[in-house]
């Protein structure tokens, strides 16, 4: 239940950032070069939630080890 | 963490990088925004202010034209470039256009130059019969006399400009949506088979990972539709129908959590996940399509979605950008799947 709501709240967050992403007032994004910061900041995220999804799988391969080894 | 077994979760982050970076990076193809004047009339000279979209008019001769329906094409005898998004024109309009009924006909306003190619504002003018007495014969030219060039931008379409990006975002995780729910319920299947509960543990983490997909597919589609169309949600029938087969796997969920005894819990999750898919496939895949009208392309009256809606250059990006979701949903699902194990083991061995 616990790791359900983690992937829950994962996924949210990750469409949060997609909604980052896509949101753009065209006359504010359009020609100020910001567009830049916000490729930088959804890669970012991207980049968090990825290493949280990899800290995940290395925790649980260890938990397996160690299961399989009793 | 070994590469042989982990290749595709690398190739998930690889795609979802690349579609993060190609789909927000590459521009838009040249368009037009506004321009003042929406009127011309046979026999006069039609002027106008046009207001341009990721051009660069001033770097090569810039020339406007307006083209009528039989596909010919009418020259501006004059253009002032304003600035690199600026121009102005005038047309001379001929005074022996024939012009069919009282409500004129739609004429498209081009732009092309050298470092832009051509690009235009579909049937934005009209012209009407004028009464004046001036002959004004200028010359036609054709769609072959514009300046045309190879680039790979995204298409620029009216009303949704930079927000049709949201095709690698919010219409990707759609389809990824799909075809984690198509690996689950052939889990299903397996379990009714074979009564092996590992098939179980999987398909109910990849329906998780797919639920969570579908809202975070409709919260997209909301936000989108606020920015673009005004509205959060409206009553098309598309959006309607995904609430409904949405509601049906939260009741997966809900059947899951409420029976104790592992294996019918199993068998009856595994049977409703068939039947939700089934639903699924109805009412977003056929209800839509039969109905009178919808705003969602490929339903109700409009042309499919790989018609006027996906351009070569989206498809490079788009086909990426399903497969990358769907690689890191069913890394999701695997961790998920992982943990249930070690769960159920955990329990078993009582300690």
């Amino acid at each position: 239940m616990k790791l359900n709501l983690l992937s829950t709240s994962l996924l949210f967050f990750l469409s949060l950032s997609s909604l980052l992403a896509n949101s753009t007032f065209d006359d504010f994004f359009r020609s100020t070069g910001k567009i830049n910061t916000v490729l930088g900041v959804v890669v970012i995220l991207f980049l968090v939630l990825l290493f949280f999804l990899i800290r995940l799988d290395r925790k649980i391969g260890k938990l397996e080890k160690q299961m399989k080894n009793e | 963490m070994n590469i042989k077994d982990n290749w595709w979760k690398i190739l998930g982050v690889v795609f979802m990088l690349y579609t993060l970076i190609a789909g927000i990076l590459i521009p838009l193809k040249p368009g037009v925004l506004e321009f003042s004047n929406s009127r011309a009339l046979t026999g006069s000279i039609y002027e106008v202010d046009i207001e341009t979209y990721n051009t660069y008019l001033t770097i090569a001769p810039t020339n406007v034209w307006l083209l009528l329906p039989d596909d010919k094409l009418i020259k501006a005898d004059r253009t002032n470039v304003i600035d690199n998004n600026h121009i102005s024109a005038s047309i001379p309009i001929p005074h022996d256009l024939e012009i069919p009924t009282d409500r004129g006909i739609a004429a498209t306003i081009v732009i092309d130059n050298a470092s832009d190619g051509f690009f235009i504002y579909p049937d934005g003018v009209r012209i009407k019969k004028g009464d004046s007495k001036n002959t004004l014969s200028p010359e036609y030219y054709s769609i072959s006399d514009l300046k045309s060039v190879k680039d790979f931008k995204f298409p620029f379409r009216g009303v949704v400009f930079e927000t049709i990006r949201n095709t690698f975002f919010h219409v990707a995780i759609w389809m990824s949506m799909f075809i984690i729910l198509i690996v689950s319920c052939f889990h299903s299947i397996m379990y009714l088979i074979k009564k092996d509960l590992n098939h179980d543990s999987r398909s109910a983490a990849l329906t998780t990972v797919a639920l969570v997909f579908g809202i975070a597919g409709l919260l997209t589609g909301s936000m989108w539709a606020k920015f673009t169309w005004g509205a959060f949600w409206t009553d098309d029938v598309k959006l309607n129908m995904t609430a409904i087969a949405l509601l049906i796997y939260f009741a997966y969920w809900i059947l899951r959590a409420s029976i104790e005894d592992v294996d019918s819990r199993a068998r009856l999750s595994s049977v409703f996940n068939l039947f939700s898919f089934v639903c699924l496939m109805i009412l977003v895949m056929v209800i839509p399509r039969l109905s009178e009208d919808s705003l969602h392309p490929g339903n109700g009256g409009n042309p499919a979605f790989s018609g006027e809606d996906l351009d070569n250059t989206l498809r490079a990006v788009f086909y990426p950008a399903i497969i990358a979701y769907a690689l890191i949903g069913f890394w999701m699902a695997q961790l998920i799947y992982r943990y249930d194990i070690l769960k159920n083991n955990f329990l078993d061995k009582e300690y």
